[in-house]
């Protein structure tokens, strides 16, 4: 067996697992945040590469989209998302 | 001077100094917090780009740490609309978790001072720390507007500067006196039942020479632009031309894409032995991200002119011009630039109906926002009009562009026909009446272009690295594995497990002309619409039988699909709510998960109403 070989699953494997944590970031940013909390904050103690993994799993803060997760919408990550939701009141 | 971002609401120090910029919309604010601060935030020419509260930080000439609050801009104290609310809050110290500012810049659009001056005395009787910025004060000076300062400065008891934001140092003054900020003064007092239009007039007497109220050449252009026949014919020109624009100026840039696209699979091809990871990387990712990077050329086409025209101050004057016919749709001018937002995405364009005071007037502008033609369904239509739609001339016309302008015009008139239904069910007949300003024309600045033009390119290629990249990834596992059986004879894509979802869901979309691999790709579409296009790249690539067929996705579905099918496939992508994350922003802005659900329901039916209507028909006629 040559190392093409064993390397060949082993980066399948890598892109899907780094694939689904990137989209259960995306479907459930907070489920995601609670879950690993205990393991982000145990990095965020350890060396500097520790640290930026521990940052880079954290997920996006809000951008002010709504969906506040991955800033793509144009909205910018800097904003405070204060909800103004719309009421309706019925006329009597 | 230093700057940097801050992230956190909670993350200023208690000894920096907290200062709000407040004003009438369009004064400048943003782009002076963006001179501040270094930032990007997104500014136009026209009233209503900020709808919530941002924050930078910046270090002043002497050291001094600064969090600047850029406020959304506001008529006066008393709200009409959710995003004057929070200036107000932030303002008057009753914003939650928060206090009240250190000092408040009170940022004036020097040639518009009759209407700024009000606010500003507002703003003075709150009797908190202020400071006036006199902004575009060269703009002023241009007019022959002259402001006597000193004699300003006397009359309101609080210190004037000159800013300029959209020039380098423009700026300078205001950090001078933000570094001396402990001499700043509150307002002289203002009594609580003065007049403040007679105030106004009392200061603009003492310390401003105004040689007209207007200028020469607006009015020139606006006698055209405002008329009622002539500039909606303008306007349809313009957009018009936009669209033709589109097609024909990208096309030698996508080409160029295509090419390197092409030499990647290629090569990677070439390189790697025949197995699982070059399947992954040149049937997936390559095939893939390649299908959707290609319409990079016309995302930003697209967006130099939206830019141009919202830099240039027309874009108030279309709302104008569009009142009577969305009042007649049940809509508002004021809804216009909500509606012209989501043509890059309707998540912003939803968040910018908080500018509308009317709630009924919001509901209606959110529920349509998502039928304008976001630059994600851009990838879709172009592919599908690449692949369908002969490249020749009309007359003096591009004909693939016409196709485009066609659907654009489509989810245009579906929203105004959607909300002339919900304004028809709905008990309050009653018609706001529009009250807009409109501010100056500018010459568009290359700068303000090149860095929106940025943003758009990096706000895509940040889609195609990540939701999309995943996606395709995640897409190439279900269309590879299982593996057929044993004595299979078709593609082994047809055994796996999106073969088999898109088999199953054949059931409900083939009476609107949907294969399977359609199917497949409507799933992932619902994450970011673009994704349709890598799904539809990696579903028939793995599908090919050689590697030339895997190139060309176009080539690909017009040899296997018919124009019926492209035709519902179209109107199936004007109409339907291919994005999860929009739904999310119209729950949360609507504080209803029933609107949501409603919203959901309805754009679902018309979609396939609209697809199976072009599906048929096409069929009839063929």
């Amino acid at each position: 067996m040559n190392l093409y070989a064993v390397l060949e699953p082993l980066l399948i494997g890598l892109a899907m697992l780094a694939a689904l944590f990137f989209m259960f970031g995306r479907i459930a940013p907070q489920l995601r945040q609670r879950l690993l909390a205990p393991l982000t904050a145990r990095l965020s103690q350890g060396s500097t590469w520790q640290r930026k993994l521990a940052k880079g799993m954290e997920p996006a803060a809000g951008c002010g989209s709504g969906c506040s997760t991955c800033g793509s919408c144009g909205s910018k990550a800097e904003s405070a998302v204060a909800p103004q939701p719309v009421s309706v009141l019925r006329r009597h | 001077m230093s700057a940097a971002i801050e992230v956190p609401v909670a993350a200023a120090t208690t000894d920096s100094l907290r200062v709000a910029l407040v004003g009438n919309p369009n004064c400048g604010k943003t782009a002076l917090f963006n001179l501040l601060t270094g930032s990007r935030q997104k500014v136009a020419n026209y009233a209503g780009v900020t709808v919530e509260r941002k924050q930078g930080r910046l270090t002043t000439p002497q050291g001094r740490e600064v969090l600047i609050l850029d406020l959304p801009g506001a008529y006066s104290l008393t709200p009409a609309s959710p995003d004057e609310a929070i200036t107000r809050d932030v303002c008057l110290g009753t914003a939650a978790g928060e206090s009240a500012p250190d000092l408040i810049v009170c940022v004036l659009d020097a040639t518009n001072l009759r209407l700024h001056l009000r606010f500003a005395l507002e703003v003075a009787r709150l009797g908190r720390p202020m400071l006036v910025a006199l902004n575009m004060s060269d703009a002023a000076a241009r007019r022959g507007i002259v402001i006597d300062k000193a004699k300003l400065e006397a009359a309101l008891g609080v210190p004037v500067v000159d800013t300029i934001a959209v020039r380098r140092g423009g700026a300078d003054a205001l950090l001078k006196l933000l570094d001396a900020h402990g001499r700043t003064q509150p307002a002289l007092p203002i009594a609580p039942d003065a007049d403040l239009h007679a105030e106004v007039n009392r200061l603009l007497n003492a310390a401003v020479t105004m040689p007209r109220r207007t200028d020469a050449r607006d009015d020139l252009i606006d006698r055209w632009v405002l008329h009622p026949v002539a500039g909606l014919a303008i306007l349809a020109v313009v957009l018009f031309l936009i669209f033709q624009a589109v097609f024909a100026w990208a096309a030698p840039f996508q080409d160029g894409i295509d090419a390197g696209v092409a030499f990647l699979a290629q090569h990677l091809g070439a390189i790697l032995p025949d197995g699982l990871l070059k399947s992954l990387l040149v049937d997936g990712i390559v095939a893939g991200l390649g299908g959707v990077i290609v319409f990079l050329p016309q995302i930003l086409f697209l967006f130099l002119f939206i830019l141009a025209l919202e830099e240039s101050g027309y874009l108030p004057r279309a709302a104008f011009l569009l009142d009577r016919l969305m009042v007649g749709a049940g809509l508002t001018g004021r809804s216009f630039i909500p509606l012209l937002s989501s043509f890059a995405c309707a998540i912003p364009g939803i968040m910018a109906t908080r500018s509308i005071q009317d709630p009924r007037d919001r509901l209606t502008t959110i529920m349509v926002a998502p039928l304008m033609t976001c630059s994600a369904r851009l990838p879709v239509y172009a592919l599908l009009i690449s692949a369908f739609v002969p490249q020749r001339d009309v007359w003096l016309f591009n004909l693939q562009g016409l196709v485009l302008f066609a659907l654009y015009i489509a989810g245009i008139v579906g929203a105004l026909l959607v909300s002339w239904v919900m304004k028809r069910f709905s008990r309050d007949k009653a018609e706001q009446s529009l009250l807009l300003e409109l501010p100056s024309y500018r010459m568009p600045r290359v700068r303000d272009l090149a860095i929106g033009l940025w943003e758009r390119a990096t706000i895509f290629l940040r889609r195609v690295g990540g939701i999309i990249l995943a996606l395709t990834v995640l897409l190439w596992f279900l269309s590879t594995f299982p593996a057929p059986p044993d004595g299979a004879t078709g593609p082994a894509i047809d055994y796996s497990f999106a073969g088999r979802i898109g088999q199953a869901m054949e059931v409900v979309f083939a009476p609107i002309g949907f294969n399977w691999q359609i199917c497949i790709a409507l799933i992932p579409g619902l994450a970011a619409r673009e994704v349709a296009v890598s799904a539809l790249a990696t579903v028939y690539a793995l599908s090919a039988t050689s590697e030339a067929a895997a190139d060309q996705l176009g080539g690909l579905i017009a040899q296997q699909w018919s124009l019926a099918t492209a035709l519902s496939l179209l109107a199936w992508y004007v109409f339907a709510p291919q994005c999860i994350a929009t739904l999310a922003v119209i729950r949360r802005e609507t504080n209803s998960v029933r609107t949501m659900v409603i919203a959901t329901t309805y754009l679902f039916a018309l979609a396939y109403l609209a697809a199976f209507a072009a599906y048929r028909i096409t069929l009839a006629l063929s």
